[in-house]
């Protein structure tokens, strides 16, 4: 039995309520304006991701939403940013272009998020590339550089293409080998388009450097046994191969190293981003592991730069990320965030606090600097792509590059008319 | 000879793999008519309850075999009871699909129970490796090889001169006759879930070492196993074991030879040529498949 | 009013309202979804219709596997390698010959029969599980076909599909957005579903029943058991062909790794919890599979007493999968002729 004035109070209560709040909250929002279709609340900071959480490449890309996520944790513990809390959206969609379509639409249009971070695979990047341009939607550091996704200029690219991701890699088995011109270069690749154009990119490579090709051996995805391989290998090296470069998954790489190693058999050995992997450094086998570099684009937190401390800082009081101290793809994920947000901070003491996505996405195609973690990013030009990429080993707590960022991207800063 | 010989042992030992997982598959086949397209599945759930038992909880290892079997069998009494005996007549799509439901529950189980990273194989056979001219051959392959011999060896004689074996080959050879003569079908029928799923156990603990890194893909394994049966003969127990040693030689030699991106076709290959010449497999009964 | 009357009275309505329903449901969505009216419910409406398109490419793909499979009792897992021979057409079509989509859709299934009918060959030979298997060979061959197809003609990039236009008059609408999407989807959907459903009313249609129950029954009751099984493999091949071209212009790109195995089986999921033998199934089926996983994920974020479980939140996806395979199971054990026998049994009583 409720009476008319009960009827009242409700309502009045709840707009006296929504009118405190915004008071209270314009009071402390830093200045700057709130923006909902641009993912900015009067509450939160909305990035979204979108990835494989529990698909086959789910095990690359958890440290990357964990990374994010870190971050967000990070910051949001010490007052938030702007006045506001960073919130995550993250989508899983299991590497299904079906799946990542939908999640697309629903960080767009049903959460207006900021921008989206990674959009791993490249059968989800390409195909969602005019709908990225449609809605004008940065994109943040997916896990692969492709063509595609440097002729999307939404796209901010840290991963190396393979091409650049080749030509590092050839000059590192140089390195081990003593010089270009003594390299003979076999190629492992996957059976998988993504596998050729590795193989082409190895080759050109190759060949720009002063050295040789020698042939091109074929593993599976699934494959359980590797003796085949190593036959291969064994015949290619009797004719004269001496380095190989290496185009596979994780458990491509765990296989082929004891199996090379049951062998004896040693030769240098480089291997993509996808392989600079802790897992690979920590459970492979040591008299390989002896000879095998692989690259990537940025340090792990567990590197010796000011730009990883505060994830060293968090890690430490987060013990469920231990494991992932170690992970170049966490420093990624991480960075996602971090460079969206120094963006954002740029733009809102401009123009009265008044952003969008636009002004933000205008903010993002400038220079950062992560403080070691990668080389310098410069995303001023057409084409966001990131020439950083170094050839990583371990040294017991997480990948570290040998030669530095410098040293290696020498190459193709000299390639792209860089610095 | 030095790239033939590595190929054959590695085809040996692979195809040891193949046999002790393309057993368990003809095992539930043969009595219940079920083709278990999960069976890949529950050899991931038998490797990372043995992950469970031998690394984390370090348990000795006979306490271990025993509860990956017991938890094993218990899952193949649910799976009977929950799953396959209320289907029993039903359109055969829909057996197949019932337990590729079951599969993404157990596939849920392990993600949310074990995560979704790498863990390192199991490396419970003496490690190292032998030589035999230039072939190295490791003792756990060797012993791979033996333990799936002898589980095929026991479980045949089991099946050939036990009378549960009996009542099972019964109802496999007609089912309304071993109805009419009193077997209790149903308990043969859970029975075969629980001995084929224990069988699966094992092949998966033997490929746990065999492999260089598990992760949830394991699964797949399931599938490769197929071939080994239909070649084999989906209703021969020897041809299970004959079909994985084949395939497994198959896959490793045109691998070596030809490079990897030919396995799967070859595998494939093999069985479309057998379906097409021999449905009933090397050692299979020529039934009625064909019209 | 008579008996009869009243009777077919009823009869008219238990068709037709229904049939009314659906279509004024069809027709009203995209209006629903634009005018953020359901915006409150925190129901992402935008994926949804996003998923509504996507389930309304796969419903031709998994009506026409039932066709096959539920119809006609051929157990094929070759589904996926007719997606692929659409997929390779249609990119073909469309790179090298430059034809328009609303052309090259009609083409593809032209192929896909083609293609279809050529793998029904060795296939009119086998039965039941030697069928299945033989057809899953089938898909590892295409497969590696597909893996050779892609870098050979399209290099690195993969097959990438120009949105398509309609010109007409002075008009030029670009199908860019899940809008303009909808209403092509609807009417390729529409008019495969009915030209499927005059299939199977033909004497064909019933033949294929016969062939299901018995092949020498039905041989014996003058059904010319291969001619039949041949035709049916054609006009299914045709119509997943066809799924797959406008699939992959709808998604915009097709690059190596789109056609796993396990897509097959996600048709047959379809299929079995939609209703096997009955094309409403197909789409029951596919409606689920794309619609359920987003209602699972609401109602496990609104719900007030789910929402606040951070348990629940940390393991949403692997409970999302769980979820679903329960689902399928549940489905598959209470009610072996899948959600649609739920609607047949609510309009008999």
């Amino acid at each position: 039995m409720t009476s008319l004035i009960e009827y009242v109070r409700l309502p009045t209560a709840i707009a006296l309520i929504a009118l405190l709040t915004n008071a209270t909250f314009a009071a402390d929002s830093g200045g700057l304006k709130s923006a909902p279709e641009s993912g900015i609340t009067d509450t939160a900071i909305k990035i979204g991701w979108m990835g494989d959480e529990s698909g086959p490449a789910a095990s690359i890309e958890l440290p990357d939403i964990h990374g994010l996520q870190a971050y967000a944790d990070f910051v949001n513990s010490k007052g938030g940013i702007l006045g506001r809390q960073i919130q995550i959206v993250d989508l899983d969609d299991k590497s299904r272009p079906d799946n990542a379509t939908v999640n697309f639409r629903r960080l767009v249009n049903d959460e207006h998020v900021l921008a989206i971070a990674d959009m791993a695979g490249s059968q989800i990047s390409t195909p969602l590339g005019p709908a990225i341009v449609a809605a004008k939607m940065p994109v943040i550091f997916p896990q692969q550089t492709t063509d595609a996704q440097l002729q999307t200029p939404y796209i901010f690219n840290l991963t190396a293409h393979y091409a650049d991701q080749a030509d590092v890699i050839v000059a590192t088995l140089a390195r081990m080998i003593g010089g270009a011109d003594k390299l003979n270069l076999m190629v492992v690749r996957l059976s998988v388009p993504s596998g050729d154009e590795f193989d082409a990119y190895a080759q050109r490579s190759v060949k720009a450097q002063g050295g040789h090709y020698a042939s091109a051996v074929t593993v599976g995805y699934t494959q359980e046994d590797y003796a085949p391989t190593v036959v291969q290998i064994k015949q290619a090296m009797a004719s004269g191969a001496n380095a190989i470069a290496f185009h596979g998954t994780i458990r491509n790489a765990l296989g082929l190293f004891n199996a090379l190693s049951k062998a004896g058999v040693s030769v240098p050995i480089a291997g993509i981003q996808s392989l600079a992997a802790p897992d690979i450094f920590k459970n492979g086998p040591a008299d390989i592991l002896a000879k095998f570099e692989a690259v990537q684009s940025a340090l792990p937190p567990s590197a010796n730069v000011p730009g990883a401390k505060d994830m060293q800082t968090y890690i430490q009081s987060h013990p469920q990320y231990a494991n992932e101290g170690g992970e170049p793809y966490f420093s990624q994920g991480w960075l996602s965030g971090w460079v969206l947000m120094d963006a954002l901070q740029r733009v809102a003491t401009q123009n009265g606090g008044t952003v969008s996505r636009d002004s933000v996405y205008q903010a993002l195609s400038s220079k950062f600097d992560t403080g070691g973690l990668t080389c310098p990013l410069d995303f001023t030009g057409p084409m966001h792509y990131t020439p950083c990429v170094t050839a990583m080993v371990w040294d017991g707590k997480g990948l570290v590059s040998k030669a530095g960022f410098a040293a290696d991207s020498a190459t193709l800063q000299r390639k792209y008319g860089l610095k | 000879m030095s790239v033939f010989l590595p190929l054959l042992t590695s085809g040996i030992a692979l195809g040891s793999v193949y046999a002790a997982i393309a057993l368990g598959f003809v095992l539930v086949f043969k009595s219940s008519g079920i083709l278990n397209f999960a069976q890949g599945d529950f050899v991931m759930i038998a490797i990372y309850l043995a992950i469970l038992c031998f690394v984390t909880l370090r348990l000795p290892a006979v306490i271990a075999i025993l509860f990956v079997f017991a938890a094993m069998g218990a899952l193949g009494l649910l799976v009977h009871y929950l799953v396959a005996k209320p289907l029993i007549g039903k359109p055969f799509f829909s057996l197949v699909l019932a337990t590729i439901g079951v599969g993404l529950i157990l596939h849920a189980v392990v993600i949310g129970f074990f995560g979704v990273y790498e863990q390192r194989p199991l490396a419970l056979f003496t490690p190292g490796v032998f030589h035999i001219g230039d072939a190295a051959i490791s003792y756990s392959d060797v012993t791979i090889v033996i333990i799936t011999f002898a589980v095929v060896g026991a479980f045949a004689a089991i099946f050939r001169w036990s009378s549960i074996g009996l009542r099972m080959r019964a109802v496999a050879e007609n089912l309304e006759a071993a109805v009419i003569v009193g077997i209790d079908t149903d308990r043969v029928f859970a029975i075969t879930w629980i001995v084929g799923l224990i069988v699966s156990a094992i092949g998966g603990i033997l490929y746990a070492n065999f492999t260089s890194s598990i992760d949830l893909s394991i699964s797949d394994i399931g599938l490769a196993a197929i071939p080994a049966a239909i070649i084999g003969g989906m209703t021969s127990i020897p041809g299970a074991v004959i079909g994985g040693l084949l395939l497994g030689l198959i896959e490793q030699i045109a691998s070596g030879y030809l490079g990897a991106q030919w396995r799967d076709l070859f595998s494939f290959g093999s069985l479309f040529i057998v379906l097409m010449i021999r449905p009933q497999g090397l050692f299979g009964r020529a039934e009625i498949v064909r019209v | 009013m008579s008996e009869a009357t009243r009777v077919w009275m009823a009869g008219v309505r238990k068709r037709t309202v229904p049939a009314l329903i659906l279509a004024l449901v069809a027709i009203g969505f995209p209006f629903v979804v634009s005018s953020g009216i359901l915006q409150w419910t925190t129901f992402p409406m935008s994926g949804l219709f996003t998923a509504v398109n996507l389930a309304l490419t796969a419903c031709v793909g998994a009506a026409a596997f039932n066709l096959l499979v539920g119809y006609a009792g051929q157990l094929s897992m070759a589904h996926a390698a007719m997606l692929m021979v659409g997929t390779m057409a249609a990119g073909w079509m469309s790179s090298r010959w430059g034809l328009n989509f609303f052309a090259i859709v009609p083409l593809v299934g032209v192929t896909g029969a083609i293609i279809g009918a050529i793998v029904a060959l060795p296939a009119l030979r086998l039965r039941g599980m030697y069928l299945l298997l033989a057809t899953l060979a089938f898909h590892y061959i295409m497969a590696t076909i597909y893996r050779w197809f892609l870098p050979t003609f399209f290099g690195f990039v993969g097959i990438v599909f120009p949105p398509p236009e309609i010109k007409w008059g002075g008009i030029a609408i670009v199908l860019d957005s899940d809008q303009s999407w909808y209403w092509v989807l609807l009417v390729f959907a529409v008019l495969s579903l009915w030209i499927m459903a005059r299939y199977v009313g033909t004497f064909e249609g019933r033949a294929l029943a016969a062939i299901d129950a018995r092949d020498k029954g039905a041989a014996l009751l003058g059904v010319n058991v291969a001619r039949s099984k041949l035709i049916v493999f054609t006009v299914s091949s045709a119509f997943v062909a066809m799924s797959g071209a406008v699939s992959g212009y709808f998604l915009g790109a097709r690059v190596e790794d789109s056609f796993p195995v396990s897509v097959v089986l996600d048709y047959a999921v379809m299929i079995v919890v939609g209703g096997f033998s009955s094309l409403t199934g197909g789409v029951i089926g596919a409606f689920f599979f794309y619609v359920t996983p987003l209602v699972i994920e609401w109602l496990m974020r609104t719900l007030p007493g789910l929402s606040s479980i951070a348990l629940l939140k940390h393991h949403i996806n692997e409970i999302d999968l769980g979820l679903f395979g329960f689902l399928i199971v549940i489905i598959l054990v209470r009610r072996p002729d899948g959600l649609a026998g739920l609607l047949r049994a609510g309009r008999v009583s």
